[in-house]
């Protein structure tokens, strides 16, 4: 199965929710595995809030881009944006071989999202933050 | 996503979780769920058999309940999650912090119920 999806949401929670339908659309028209449509759907999640809630510095409007590519079973999953220039696969897992008490309640997000894809990858290329996964 | 309360009187809290928990879904459920769970000191079993996606922001909120109830020396037990969310509990480490069983005697055990 093969298809291929763009769309621009707004920088607000509100628009990413309705992009996630759009997703949920998305896998069931190529007939995503549950798994792999679960982990597309938790990709987004986790990088679409990470680039809504830190990525922008002022209170304007901005619009985000997202492109999802499925071909030979091979997912690519991208968002581009006008956002600040930063690298979420470099942020630091938490420690998971920590008791309960001394879990970190931050950074669980960008570590599912990297442990569930096959690659990953971030480019800066004119003033935009181009972040890429293989599912 | 919904919450149901079933029970907390039996001498541990029991509630259900169903639907998606995503961003909207904890906003709807969380100040709710947090009370409910947090607010008796007795340890609490999370029904999530209706949960069909749970990200770091629903994680969170379990994580913190259960921190919550741990500092008063109760425990959280997940009880039942289907397949792909049990796969997203444990990759997220979940599995060494607090019980995730699929056996409701089980879960009682784990209480001490």
């Amino acid at each position: 199965m093969s298809g291929h999806l763009e769309f621009t949401a707004a920088n607000t929670f509100d628009s990413a929710a309705e992009g996630a339908r759009q997703l949920e659309k998305f896998a069931a028209d190529c007939s995503l595995p549950p798994r792999k449509a679960y982990q597309l759907d938790l990709i987004y999640e986790e990088l679409i809030t990470n680039v809504v809630k830190y990525s922008y510095t002022d209170t304007a409007a901005h619009q985000i881009q997202v492109i999802l590519d499925d071909r030979d079973d091979v997912l690519t999953f991208t968002i581009i944006h006008d956002g600040t220039d930063f690298n979420p696969w470099e942020q630091a897992d938490p420690d998971l071989n920590v008791p309960l008490e001394e879990r970190q309640e931050g950074g669980i997000g960008i570590m599912l999202a990297r442990k569930f894809a096959q690659s990953v990858d971030y480019r800066r290329t004119e003033g935009k933050s181009i972040i890429t996964v293989v599912i | 996503m919904a919450l149901k309360i079933i029970q907390t009187d039996a001498g541990y809290t029991h509630v259900a979780l169903s639907g998606r928990m995503d961003i909207d879904g904890v906003k709807a459920v969380e100040l709710e769920f947090t009370s409910v769970v947090c607010s008796k000191p007795q340890s609490a079993i999370v029904d999530i058999t209706e949960v069909s996606f749970i990200a770091s922001l629903g994680m969170r909120m379990l994580l913190s309940a259960a921190k919550n109830l741990r500092a008063k020396n109760f425990k959280v037990v997940l009880y039942n999650p289907q397949p792909v969310v049990q796969e997203a509990l444990e990759t997220a480490g979940f599995s060494t912090v607090m019980p995730i069983v699929s056996d409701f005697a089980k879960a009682l055990e784990e209480i001490g119920a």
